[in-house]
Order: structure tokens, then sequence, then C-alpha cells
């Protein structure tokens, strides 16, 4: 099961709907907070846990498909439709906009709950990812300008000698800046640093051939 | 060698012994006379010639004579060129057989103009049968040829009239037996009228089968017997088969021609090619009533959506909540009090729906609003004037019988124009299969002694054998029927606080009948 906490948000505009939702998810255990628009779902203070938005298609201030669009560049909860009589057409484009499912009501217990877990699951990866891309830029912020010269030239491949004669510094010195580099991005290895920097889009600008000639 | 007395225009031929034989002078006959008298001896020399020919001519007879030792008859220069040979070739055969001699040419007159005459001859014979002599006569015809010529012009004309009219014309005898196509008729058919026949039927019989689409012959044959019987005019629409065997809608007249004391001496037809036209109006109709569908299934599609809606609505909240109240019952321990309150919400949440169709109820009660006074008279024309063709197209009278001095009525209009327009159609199609009888609708439009106006739709029809069944939904006769259209009817004429029903007309056939109360009750 779930082993978090996580929150389900409910936007719909019959207050029957709503209460029902509440109902239900209060009977299976879990925390939900119903809304009857989304303007109300925008200004609610939405606490840092996994969560999913379970969303009516014909809401009073907007088209909920046109919603999903709008939120789809912040850090919103997954989505799951609802709606009073679905339409092959509307379902297609709201999974393909990232919808985790499109549910006609009535819809059963267990599609709802199905639909549920799996938004959540895929919030709290998501959430994971974010938390972690998060931890290594604070990291990157604490390397010195010259070791944020010296990262990409490593994990691009050059071998010590060539990454010192690129700066115009001393092997050894290079060989300090890259001791201290895997210390503060805490790297296991030069492959692990390699993946982090992939995580953080450094991007590579020497090949390791480029700098032998 | 001939002696030619100028003066009296006489030719002698004194050597000939015809003289002495007896035959007779005849100058005194000739000119006793109607026509011009001519004799001549048994080789073709003229022995006399009228004066009045000779006149005519304006030439001596002595350059008539045939010119000894030749076939040349010596009048080459007074008969017209292009009759010349012909008119030789004859006398000359008769010459030489002894047969009369009959021939109509042209001869020139002194100022040089050509008039026609008819020349007739015989030969005289002695007691020995021999030949002695020939007598003849020439009268003018001149007038005749002209008249002749004339009427022939006139024929021929017609003819190309007949022939050039893009329309085909027939005859049949009084009988109905076809004796004449035209030849756009004949080309159209691929057939002359001798060659229709079949063996063991009546040529028209033939046609019928032949030419007349399958689905029209009985209505063909059964009206074209009647106008034969009555000496009714025929008219009527129906597909005729071309020569490529591609059915062409056609519409056919005939009417009798009769002799003096009446009696009918055949029967003149035409028909005339209206396939285009009854193309344009089917694919006009069929854009009607598919826009009207369309309409109708549209506003009846939103309807439907919106009615789901609201009914759906409370519906899933039901289902979600029943799903929490189980959860509460099998909880370990179950949660009673709040299994109870999710109940009380289904209960809420059931009657919430129940209120909801009431609503829709209200709302479609409220339908009258949109009612206004109508002469009930004027929308029954306009729909008449609406079915006008499907009137033509199915051979169908209509009579109505409309009180102009109805008072007006509170109505919803096009919902009372698709009452009409629905009874009609059925009494159309009630008639679909009569032949021997003129198809006649009877439109009826009164008011009754309760005050309310009364429209009636009588059809002759086969009648009806269940009248009360017919309303109800989905019962139908027809093949392509769904059966709503009477039921439909009645509920509309219901909302307007009047009746529908169905009694069978006298001597046979069906009434339909609506009434309207010209005061609208006060809704209950």
């Amino acid at each position: 099961m779930i082993p978090e906490d996580f929150i389900v948000f409910i936007v719909d505009d019959d207050p029957r709907m709503r209460e029902a939702l509440s109902e239900l998810l209060e009977s299976l255990g879990w925390r939900s907070v119903a809304l009857g628009s989304a303007g109300e779902y925008l200004s609610y203070p939405r606490p840092d846990l996994p969560a999913c938005l379970i969303l009516d298609v014909e809401l009073p201030d907007i088209n909920g498909l046109d919603f999903q669009k709008q939120i789809s560049h912040g850090a919103h909860p997954p989505i799951v439709f609802l709606t009073g009589h679905g339409d092959i057409s509307s379902s297609v484009r709201a999974i393909k906009d990232g919808a985790v499912d499109f549910l006609t009501k009535p819809f059963t217990e267990r599609d709802l709950v199905e639909a549920i877990q799996s938004a959540v699951e895929r919030d709290r990866a998501a959430r994971h990812e974010r938390a972690e891309i998060e931890t290594l830029r604070e990291r990157l912020a604490s390397l010195t300008p010259r070791e944020r010269e010296v990262l990409p030239l490593v994990v691009s491949g050059l071998l010590n000698k060539q990454a010192a004669a690129e700066l115009g510094i001393s092997e050894v010195t290079l060989q300090n800046h890259r001791s201290k580099i895997m210390q503060k991005m805490e790297a296991a290895s030069l492959a692990d640093l390699v993946r982090i920097a992939e995580k953080l889009q450094i991007p590579i600008t020497h090949s390791r051939r480029a700098g032998g000639i | 060698m001939i002696r030619l007395p100028r003066e009296v225009g006489i030719v002698v031929h004194q050597e000939h012994p015809m003289a002495s034989s007896g035959f007779l002078p005849e100058r005194e006959v000739d000119e006793s006379m109607p026509g011009q008298g001519w004799s001549a001896d048994p080789t073709g020399k003229f022995v006399y010639i009228s004066p009045r020919t000779l006149n005519y001519i304006g030439q001596p007879a002595e350059k008539l004579g045939r010119l000894e030792g030749t076939h040349d008859c010596g009048w080459r220069q007074v008969v017209h060129p292009d009759d010349y040979d012909r008119v030789e070739a004859r006398w000359l055969r008769s010459l030489r057989a002894g047969t009369p001699y009959e021939s109509e040419h042209r001869i020139r007159r002194f100022d040089g103009t050509y008039r026609w005459f008819r020349d007739a001859g015989m030969p005289t014979r002695d007691d020995q049968g021999r030949v002695v002599g020939w007598r003849g006569t020439m009268i003018d015809i001149e007038a005749e040829k002209q008249a002749e010529t004339a009427s022939r012009h006139g024929e021929v004309e017609l003819l190309q009239l007949v022939n050039t009219i893009p329309i085909h014309l027939w005859r049949l005898s009084s009988d109905g037996e076809p004796i004449f196509f035209s030849k756009r008729m004949v080309d159209f058919l691929g057939t002359d009228v001798a060659r229709a026949s079949k063996p063991g039927m009546s040529r028209l019989e033939a046609l019928i089968r032949t030419a007349v689409h399958p689905d029209d012959a009985a209505e063909f044959r059964g009206v074209l017997n009647r106008c034969l019987l009555t000496g009714e005019g025929f008219a009527m629409r129906h597909r005729l088969r071309r020569a490529d065997g591609v059915y062409r809608w056609m519409s056919s007249r005939a009417a009798p021609m009769r002799h003096r004391d009446g009696e009918i001496a055949q029967w003149h037809g035409l028909c005339m090619d209206i396939e285009d036209e009854i193309r344009t109006q089917e694919a006009r109709r069929e854009a009607q009533d598919r826009l009207a569908r369309a309409t109708q299934a549209a506003s009846l599609r939103e309807l439907c959506a919106s009615i789901a809606h609201e009914i759906n609505q409370p519906l899933a909240a039901i289902v979600a909540t029943c799903h929490a109240c189980r959860r509460w019952l099998s909880a370990d321990p179950p949660n009673l009090d709040r299994a109870k309150s999710t109940l009380e919400r289904v209960i809420r949440d059931a009657n919430s729906a129940s209120e909801d169709v009431s609503r829709i109820r209200a709302l479609f009660s409220r339908i009258d609003d949109t009612r206004s006074p109508a002469d009930i008279a004027e929308v029954i024309v306009g729909v008449c004037r609406l079915m006008a063709d499907e009137f033509a197209m199915k051979n169908i009278e209509l009579e109505t019988d409309l009180d102009q001095s109805l008072p007006q009525v509170l109505i919803e209009r096009v919902q009372v124009e698709q009452v009409l327009v629905n009874l009609i159609r059925n009494a159309i199609d009630a008639l679909d299969t009569i032949v021997d009888r003129p198809r006649l609708i009877r439109l009826h439009a009164v008011l009754d002694d309760d005050g309310n106006i009364r429209v009636e739709v009588r059809d002759v029809g086969p009648g009806l054998t269940a009248p009360e069944r017919i309303f109800e939904p989905f019962f139908t006769t027809k093949e392509n029927g769904i059966g709503m259209g009477l039921a439909i009817c009645r509920s509309i004429t219901e909302s307007h606080n009047g009746r529908l029903w169905a009694v069978s007309n006298e001597p046979r056939g069906t009434i339909l009948a609506f009434t309207l109360p010209i005061r609208a009750r006060d809704a209950a």
C-alpha cells in the first residue's frame, strides 16, 4: 500500500458529488480536500505531500481539459478526470496530456481507488525526482568558480593532463580540484559524477580527443 | 403529211383509212364536252386536237404532230421537260399494247406558264378488235394539284412537328389498342407500334408489361382501363422503360377524340419525360427531410444530453456514497454512525434526483408560452401547399371543405402542422393500393357543438381493422414506419387540450379527426 501520507484534491461544482467523494475517501482512510472550482483549487495552500487531483471535466469557471493544459507547467499533482458523459476524443486528449485516468460517472470504487493510487505513486516519483535535483543543485552551488570550470572538463572524459592543459594549470592542482568536487557533490565514483552532471544538465563541452592535439 | 386548217384548229389526217372505217368526226363531240378532246390514228399521229388546246398552248397544230420515223411525239415542246420522258414512255406503251393511256403532267401555256393536266385516252376498235384509232381528253387539274401539294406540305409539317417536339405521341383505338407511336416514342421504346404485340395478349397489355415499370404497371392498367370505360381523360405519372433498359419518369396524358355522335373514335395521348424534374424534386425533398430530421435529432440529442446530465449527477453521488457506506460497514469494528449518516445522504440525493425529474417535467409543461392565435383554415391550406408535390406524385385528388368563418385558435403552429402532415401522409399511404377508384382525400374544418374546432382527414382507402391500436407507440402497418407518428400526434393534440381519434369512413376508408378547443382551458 501507500507508505507515506498523501492528499487527494477534489474539484467538482456539484456539492453532492464533493460530499460523496470526500466521504468515500474518508472511509478509505485517505485525506482529501474538496473544492468547487478551478479558482478555489489554485488559491488553496497545498501541503508538501504527494497528491492527486480529481477534476470534473465540466467545471463552472473553466473546462477541465483546458485547466489541465494551464497547470501543466507547474508542479501540480497528476489528474484523474471525472465526467458525466465520456466521449472518446476528450478522454484521449486528456490522457495524451498526462492525465492518469478518465472516469465516467457513476464510477466504481475500484476504478477510483486504482486511479488515485497510481496518480499518487506517479506524484511521489516526480516529487522524489524534484527533491533529488534540488539537493544536487545545492551541492553544485557549493563549488568554487574554479571547481565549476573543472567539472565539465572532467565529466567530458578528459584526462587530467588534458584538462590541466585546457585550463593552463598543473596536473596536481587539477587533481586537487577534482577530489574536492567529488567530495562536495557526494559522488562515489567518476561514473556517479557523470550521472549527477547529466541530471543537472551540465553541458559536455569537450571531447577527450579535442584537447589532445 | 398533215394538213391543218388553222382557223378551226383541227388536225385531220385525211389519207388515213380510219376516215373511211366509220371513225366518227370528233369536232361536234369535243366541243360539247368538258375538257379538251383529241384523237389519234393507231400509230399515234394526232387526227384531231381541240381548238381550246391549241388556244391554250398558242401553237399551230402542225407543230404538234408526231414526226415521221421517230418516236418523238412532237408535243415535246409543250410538255414540261421533267414530265416528258415519263409521258412519252407511257403513251408509247399504250400504243404498242392497245391499253388505255393515262397521265398527269404539266403543259406549257402560250405565256410560258405550266399547268397540270390529266390526260386519258382509249383505243377504238373495229369488229375484229383491231385498234382503229385513239380518243382522249385532257382536263385542267391545276387547282386540284395545288390543293394536293398544299395538303401534302401541311402533312409533312405536321409530321415534322410530331417528330420534333420533345414529347412522345401515341394513339389508341377506341378499345385501347395502340395504333400509332410518334418517331420519338419509337426511338425511346426501341420498338414500333406494330412490333409491340406479343402472342396471347392484347397489344396494350404487351406494351404495359414490357415498357411500364413493374411498380407502376398495375396502377397504369387500372387508371387507363377506367378511362377507356368512362371516357375520362387519362393522366398519370409513371416510369417508362427506355430501349436501353433505363426507366424514366413520364407524365402521360390522353384524351378521347369523338365522332359526331359522341362515340369515341380514338385516344390521343402524349408522354412527357419528367425524369429530371422528378430527380430535382426528390433531391429537394430529401434535403428538406434530412434537415428536418437533423434539426429534430439535434435538439432531441441536446435535450437528452442535458436531461441525462441532470439525472446522472445525483446518481453518481449516490453510487459513490453507497461505496463509502459499504466501507464503513465492513470496517473492523463497523462504523455504524458513519454508515447511517452516509445512508441519510443517499436518501437525500435520491430525493433530489427525483426533484430534478419533476423540474424537467415542469420545464416542458411551460411549452404553451409560445402558442399564438392562428387561423386553422389557413394552416391547413399552408400544409396542403407544402404537400402539393406529394399529392401530384401519388395521383391524389384533394377536396377541402374549410369553414372560413372559424374563430382563431391558440396553437403551437409548428406542432399542429406536424399533426396535419402526419394525418395526411397517413391518408396518402392508405390510398397507395387503390387503383379502381379516385384516390380521394377530403379535409374538413368545422366548429362542433362543444365549441371546438374539429379537423377531419378522410380517405377512401381500405380502412382500419384496429382503430384504437394505431395510436399506440410503435404500432405500424408500414414497412418503413417506426410507428411513432400517430402516437406523437395524439400527444400533441392532447397538449392542446384537444383529442385525436379514428373512425371508419362510409362507405369505405378512414376518418382521422382531431379537435382544438377555441378557448384554452386554464392550466390544471
